[in-house]
């Protein structure tokens, strides 16, 4: 087993391979069931694996296709969903204690539309706590780890999907992103991560943690895959008060288009942010491969971009403030017992992790009275210049070019007890979910790490790191097109590596 | 960079907080200790957001979504079906009949039932 075993192929391969007989849709989930058992107890990617139902969607798959009928354009392939994405009669607990044993009573929009299409849910995945965190180490239900480097974080707070990606335990994923929730830890563990615009994918059924930010996005191997989910999940759903409706182009289509002429913008206060220097070394190589594609590049300026932590930071945990108070005990999952109706909400309460009872503060405060004014309506307003700063941007350039995160992925329990640091790891992430554009994730390299042996063998760890493209809104296309002609560029060397990382973790010790 | 890790920027337009009110507000129960830490937490947080308040807002509109001339949609005033009320009510922590439960919220004569003692009542009563 190896480069040619099924768990090791990308969804559009195995697609393939089962629509032309060649393996059945019960031999690829077999081979990912087998895989998630070899390998989880080093990643731990999942929460829960949907051994029996995964099984069993797979065989009628297989019947539909004996039958010659179409199993959709996803027929027979595993997808891992995050945690907070609600998959009817299975948990859905958003990583969170207060929802350890809450059953999702319905599927989200996306997950039904995933198993109209044919696709098999094999398992929901780890995630921080209600989405809040950039490491997944504020799950209350589980520990994942970095599949390239087992002392390091896998990002988050999506981190489980990626993981899972990565690992070759699922080859497609679908995450959430508020800040950075999808494209960070797929930076973090090399694999493609996209923010679609606010209102292209459905909400309904997603664990809301900050309403005007959240948007669900696929995880997977590579562009081409991405595009596949994405041709999956896009679109208008009436159940979603914020879903746009407005026509859906063919996603995997724009993969034959050119992105030869685009005009792509650098701007330079991304790479003052705190960018390591492996990183910054790995983006101005991605500069120059777009470059040689006949993409433009030019420097250009988003003054108000360094403002864009702060005001998340106020804004998401507002929202949060507000969406969060509905975990009371009256309604979902947990209740503690109480005499009284407030001691019920005090005590129902006391079992949110620490990081979301920060959040849940911050926001609360950011709203109060004689605080609302200089905080949350303030935030509100320098939303609105950074939404202007993209604006004219745009006017400029098709396409806008950053590193995805400051730095590689960090130690486990390196961040954890200073809450600002933690943040700084979005601090790439958060404007485009400020200004709602798409955004994607795309490995561009590695950086070389001391591995941290006891100095015996000081060995070095590769460790990816993404190149991240926003878009303007709605415009998921050039996005994509420019992200997959750079991958072509880069999939060799990346792929040899992930293959390499991926032999590696299935070995015994 | 407006959030450094490590270094107060001195605070001239931070508040105090006061955790205490805030964690009321929230529904929250500091314990013994946490109040402390939470208040330093909070206030080292506001004190690197100090750089907003540099900005000049004046005039600016706030967006409190995400671009311009979105807009929230109604449904439509009609019956239509919906989740299932049972299905809905199978993830609530008790239930009587197609109520929800909660404490008692008025005192009536005589010391408060504990809310276990009456769920078993309920479950008894529902053949549960």
């Amino acid at each position: 087993m190896g480069d040619n075993a099924l768990w090791n192929m990308k969804a559009s391969a195995l697609l393939e391979l089962m629509t032309a007989g060649e393996v059945s849709a019960t031999e690829v989930v077999e081979a990912f069931l087998d895989r998630i058992s070899e390998v989880e107890p080093k990643v731990g990617a999942f929460l829960e694996v949907m051994r029996e139902e995964g099984l069993a969607q797979a065989r009628r798959i297989d019947k539909l296709r004996q039958s010659g009928e179409y199993p959709g354009l996803l027929g027979g392939l595993p997808v891992a969903v995050k945690d907070n994405i609600c998959v009817a009669g299975a948990r859905c607990t958003s990583g969170s204690r207060m929802l350890a044993n809450w059953i999702a009573p319905y599927d989200a929009t996306v997950v039904r539309a995933l198993k109209e299409q044919g696709a098999v849910i094999i398992g929901k995945t780890n995630m921080d706590e209600f989405a809040m965190g950039s490491s997944t180490e504020n799950s209350a239900l589980g520990l994942t780890r970095n599949p390239w480097d087992p002392r390091r974080v896998p990002g988050g707070s999506s981190g489980g999907s990626a993981a899972a990606v990565a690992a070759g335990e699922v080859p497609l994923a679908l995450g959430s992103d508020t800040g950075g929730s999808v494209r960070q830890p797929a930076a973090f563990t090399g694999v493609t991560g996209l923010k679609p615009t606010y209102g292209r994918v459905s909400r309904y059924g997603l664990v809301a943690f900050a309403s005007s930010l959240d948007q669900i996005g696929p995880i997977a191997a590579d562009v081409k895959d991405v595009c596949l989910l994405m041709d999956v999940i896009s679109g208008f759903d009436e159940r979603d008060s914020t879903s746009e409706d407005r026509p859906v182009p063919s996603y995997s289509r724009v993969l034959s288009k050119s992105a030869r002429g685009l005009k792509a913008g650098v701007p330079k206060e991304c790479l003052t942010q705190g960018v390591s220097r492996g990183v910054r070394e790995c983006f101005e190589r991605a500069l120059e491969i777009l470059e040689d594609l006949g993409i433009g590049i030019k420097e250009t300026s988003l003054p108000m971009i360094r403002y864009a932590l702060d005001c998340y930071y106020i804004i998401a945990p507002a929202e949060a403030s507000s969406n969060l108070s509905r975990f009371d005990g009256v309604r979902y999952g947990l209740r503690a017992e109480a005499k009284s109706l407030e001691e019920m909400y005090m005590r129902t309460r006391r079992n949110f992790g620490p990081e979301v009872r920060r959040r849940i503060m911050l926001g609360t405060f950011a709203l109060s009275a004689g605080y609302y004014d200089a905080y949350y309506l303030r935030a509100a307003k320098v939303r609105t210049l950074i939404r202007r700063d993209f604006k004219r941007a745009f006017e400029e350039f098709d396409i806008l070019l950053s590193p995805t995160t400051p730095t590689t992925a960090f130690l486990l329990g390196e961040r954890t007890q200073d809450p600002l640091s933690m943040y700084m790891a979005d601090v790439l992430t958060v404007p485009a979910n400020l200004a709602g554009l798409p955004a994607l994730s795309v490995p561009c390299g590695f950086e070389d790490v001391p591995s941290g042996g006891n100095g015996e063998k000081e060995t070095l760890r590769r460790l990816p790191v993404g190149l991240q493209i926003t878009g303007r809104p709605f415009d998921e296309e050039t996005v994509l097109c420019a992200g997959y002609a750079f991958y072509q560029a880069v999939a060799a060397a990346v792929e040899a590596e992930l293959t390499c990382m991926r032999k590696g973790l299935g070995q015994v010790g | 960079m407006p959030l450094k890790a490590g270094a107060g920027s001195g605070g001239k337009h931070t508040p105090k907080i006061d955790v205490k009110h805030v964690a009321r507000l929230a529904m929250l129960k500091l314990e013994d200790g946490e109040a402390e830490k939470m208040q330093r937490e909070l206030q080292s947080i506001l004190e690197h957001m100090e750089e907003l308040f540099s900005l000049d807002v004046k005039g600016v509109e706030p967006s409190f979504g995400s671009f311009d001339g979105a807009e929230l949609r109604l449904f439509p005033d009609e019956v239509r079906a919906g989740l299932c009320r049972n299905e809905f009510l199978r993830g609530v922590p008790a239930v009587r009949d197609s109520y929800v439960m909660v404490p008692r919220t008025g005192q009536e004569q005589g010391s408060p039932r504990k809310n276990n003692e009456i769920e078993g009542e309920w479950r008894a009563r529902d053949g549960r």
